[in-house]
């Protein structure tokens, strides 16, 4: 029988030390709740989405970016490739997951934006919807013609009464539309021949002197710009391309029309969208807030600047809002531009 | 050329360089063997960590990472008749049969003497075109891979074997099955059901990888044997690698002609290894002695495929260092590794820094020796596995065929169309259809599309009167003709054809 108060002593004391041990969870599980809608990544896996193959240019900046990220936001980012539909697969994603999945994605926004406005098929998205975190890079389309083609300058092209002939991989990708809004701004003719396997083909036909000009954004021209191969003749902004100190801006020249003026307003806003960062849409504010936090944090460290500059990939950051203004503002477009926008498609 | 050649060398020989490649080649070893995860996701994972290095040595470690993936893709390929890599499927053909009668040890010591092989000569092919690069690869236009793919297409003939007609039903259901995506003129959906999975086609890594791998783990699951199990109980040393490097070495033309086969094609964007393995497979069982043979364990057709693997890399190399243009996914990931390491893909390539270009031909070569040689120690150990049992080793092989599928993009769609190919696989094994053609029609379909019409916006019908479209007709021509000869040949000789089973 003496056992027997002692084992109730120990009872008690169990039972008060679970209690206090409970209490003390309780306090914890406020805190970390506190904490969890501060920091929802925090400690936790985030998906950062490429939407293209691994290898190409928005591959190379997700992938240096990540580590990064990683550390500004205390989360283990993982790049995931989901290629599929020229971006289109990865964008509906994207889309339809919810503000609880830990994903984010790089975009091309210059061809999804485009896609959206011509009112393209496999559109599920709403570019402005998106939680925006912020854009990554400009990459503003840039023609490139061969170094000893028929075809020297932007102007040649613009007085061109032949038809010129753009390589492209397909209708509705970046270099297609390039190529029909600069032809519709100045109105000189083109014809874009397609299927080629990849950007570097279409840019071997213009080498091979088979077809006349090429466009890409002005990173990936960059290379056979340096080697000798290409000569880079205008960029689709309204600011040079510091690594491409020669080649002028498709603001110098001046079009005819007083449509085309218009036109090429909105070729520069829809130019300008390069690569963005976006998150699922309808995040909770804080949630947001946290991403762009990390985004700022990340993409002004000077040793991740270096490095993609080193790649000749180098990041010209815009806040989460001020993208998302641009973003609307290029989506309210005119109806001429959305015309000549679903001619590409 | 022979000092840059030595220079180079020496350059790649250094300890650090060495040192790099080594750990590129192990690295690569691992990543081969597992199916799916291929080269272009590895090489791009491990880009950021050639910041800093010396050209030639990020060249070491990504190259030799590279190549050393289809060398030991041919292994799982071999050992599971799953293809390691979309460019290892060939070698499940005769590989695995070999495997099942329990000579896994012979067919991979063949697979990977040849691999060998098969790389120096790729080495050799692109050191030999320094010179004449540029021109060559400028003369090749649309209108020569469309005639390239037409070539292809007629060995569905030979991959047919005795079925003709089977095979022949096969290519066009594969030719109808590559019309599913969005077409490159128009850019209208075909057949896409409404999904945006289909607009870029079939993929071809879980078709691939269902296909063959898919077909033959659930035949073991019926089968609730091991993977040798016809072969009796396990002996107890794996005996035969030497077997397999002396076949390898008495079929020599077999691995020239091969390796002949990969560079070429690998020289070509857009077609590459899986269409140059079942090129190089079925001009092997053309020219071989005992055709009837192929498919059920030809020592030949292992032969050729492990030389066209690796012969193709060093192909594929030629138009990313001539002018930037990446004959594939894995170049493309290269190519970002030149300017990191500040070098523009072009005519300087073939100039001032020509060393580098050299270097890289050294490197597919070390690589391939240093990764036979080390993957000769693993051989025993790997065979080992064939002789679990199959209720034992399935899970592990399912597991394999679900992360090679879907890792390839990061889709459940691929898994589907994983599930579906192993499904197609199983019925063409059950009823003796031929599943090559049927895959050869599927890769090559899209392709001759496409150059089909590029050749006739470019060109106009004037694509028809070029030399090279021409000779290639005569080529054609000839694919056709000389076999019908040869028949006639052996029918008037009536002798009767001995016929040297060998195992």
């Amino acid at each position: 029988m003496t056992h027997r108060p002692l084992t109730a002593l120990r009872r008690t004391g169990g039972a008060v030390v679970l209690v206090a041990a409970l209490a003390a969870c309780g306090q914890d599980a406020d805190a970390t709740g506190d904490a969890a809608a501060a920091k929802f990544y925090e400690g936790e896996n985030l998906d950062f989405v490429v939407p293209y193959d691994a290898g190409g240019g928005y591959d190379v900046y997700a992938r240096a970016m990540a580590p990064y990220l990683g550390e500004c936001l205390g989360a283990e980012v993982v790049v995931r490739n989901e290629p599929g539909a020229g971006s289109l697969l990865a964008t509906n994603t994207t889309a339809k997951a919810g503000p609880d999945e830990r994903r984010i994605q790089i975009t091309n926004s210059v061809g999804t934006t485009s896609a959206q406005i011509a009112g393209a098929d496999g559109v599920m998205f709403d570019m402005s919807e998106f939680s925006i975190i912020g854009r990554v890079a400009t990459a503003p389309d840039t023609v490139a013609v061969a170094t000893d083609g028929r075809l020297t300058s932007f102007q040649d092209m613009i007085d061109s009464e032949e038809t010129v002939r753009f390589a492209a991989t397909g209708p509705g990708s970046n270099e297609y539309i390039a190529a029909s809004v600069l032809s519709a701004i100045y109105g000189f003719p083109i014809e874009v021949v397609t299927g080629f396997g990849g950007s570097g083909e279409a840019r071997l036909a213009v080498i091979a002197g088979n077809a006349d000009a090429h466009a890409s954004t002005w990173d990936s021209v960059l290379g056979p710009v340096e080697s000798g191969e290409v000569e880079a003749v205008v960029v689709a902004s309204d600011e040079p391309v510091e690594l491409l100190p020669d080649t002028p801006v498709v603001t110098d020249f001046v079009p005819e029309s007083d449509e085309g003026k218009e036109l090429l307003d909105d070729l520069v806003a829809l130019e300008t969208l390069g690569r963005g960062l976006v998150a699922p849409p309808g995040l909770p504010e804080d949630q947001l807030a946290e991403l762009r936090e990390g985004f700022e944090c990340a993409t002004s460290n000077e040793d991740l600047i270096q490095e993609l500059d080193q790649q000749q990939r180098p990041i010209d950051v815009l806040t989460g809002d001020e993208y998302l203004e641009l973003l609307e503002s290029v989506l309210d477009t005119s109806p001429e531009f959305a015309a000549v926008l679903k001619d590409s498609f | 050329m022979g000092e840059a050649l030595l220079d180079s060398l020496s350059q790649v020989l250094q300890l650090q360089t060495l040192g790099l490649m080594l750990l590129g080649v192990a690295i690569g070893f691992v990543v081969g063997i597992l199916p799916g995860l291929g080269g272009p996701v590895t090489l791009a994972l491990m880009l950021p960590f050639t910041f800093g290095m010396e050209p030639v040595e990020a060249f070491a470690f990504l190259l030799g990472m590279l190549v050393v993936t289809s060398t030991t893709g041919d292994i799982t390929s071999v050992l599971f008749g799953i293809p390691g890599e979309a460019t290892s499927a060939a070698a499940t053909l005769d590989g695995y049969p070999l495997t099942r009668r329990g000579q896994g040890g012979r067919a991979l010591g063949a697979v990977l003497f040849s691999s060998a092989l098969g790389s120096v000569f790729g080495a050799f092919v692109l050191a030999a075109m320094v010179p004449v690069i540029r021109p060559v690869v400028l003369a090749l236009s649309a209108p020569e891979f469309f005639m390239l793919t037409l070539v292809g297409l007629t060995f569905v003939v030979a991959l047919s074997g005795k079925k003709v007609l089977k095979g022949l039903l096969m290519a066009a259901l594969g030719l109808l099955v590559a019309l599913i995506g969005i077409d490159s003129q128009e850019g209208i959906p075909r057949y896409t059901m409404d999904e945006i999975y289909l607009w870029d086609g079939i993929p071809l890594v879980p078709l691939v990888v269902g296909l063959f791998g898919g077909a033959e783990v659930l035949q073991l699951m019926l089968s609730r044997s091991s993977i040798a199990g016809g072969a009796g109980e396990m002996p107890k040393r794996i005996t035969g690698i030497g077997e397999g490097i002396r076949d390898t070495l008495r079929h020599w033309p077999v691995v020239l002609r091969a390796s002949a086969i990969g560079s070429t094609i690998g020289m070509i964007p857009g077609l590459g290894g899986s269409v140059a393995q079942f090129i190089a497979y079925g001009q092997a069982r053309q020219s071989s002695k005992n055709p009837e043979q192929f498919g059920k364990g030809a020592i030949d057709g292992v032969i050729a495929s492990g030389a066209v693997n690796n012969a193709k890399d060093g192909g594929s190399l030629v138009p990313t260092i001539a002018f930037g243009i990446p004959g594939g996914a894995a170049t493309a990931v290269l190519l970002s590794a030149f300017l990191i390491a500040g070098l523009d893909p072009g005519p300087e390539m073939l100039t001032t820094e020509l060393d580098v270009t050299y270097s890289m031909v050294w490197i597919v070569v070390l690589a391939n020796i240093v990764a036979v040689a080390a993957a000769f120690a693993f051989l025993r150990p790997l065979t080992r596995l064939t002789f679990i049992s199959g209720p034992l080793l399935v899970p592990f092989l399912l597991l394999l065929l679900g992360l090679g599928a879907y890792s390839s993009s990061n889709s459940f769609g691929d898994v589907l169309v994983m599930l579906v190919a192993a499904a197609i696989g199983v019925a063409c094994i059950r009823w003796d259809w031929p599943r090559v053609p049927f895959l050869l029609a599927v890769v090559l379909g899209g392709i001759a599309e496409r150059y089909l019409f590029v050749s006739y916006s470019l060109f106009g019908w004037d694509w028809l009167l070029r030399p090279t479209v021409i000779g290639l007709a005569v080529v054609l021509l000839l694919v056709f003709v000389v076999p019908a000869l040869r028949r006639r040949q052996a029918r008037s000789r009536n002798a009767p054809v001995a016929e040297e089973v060998r195992s």
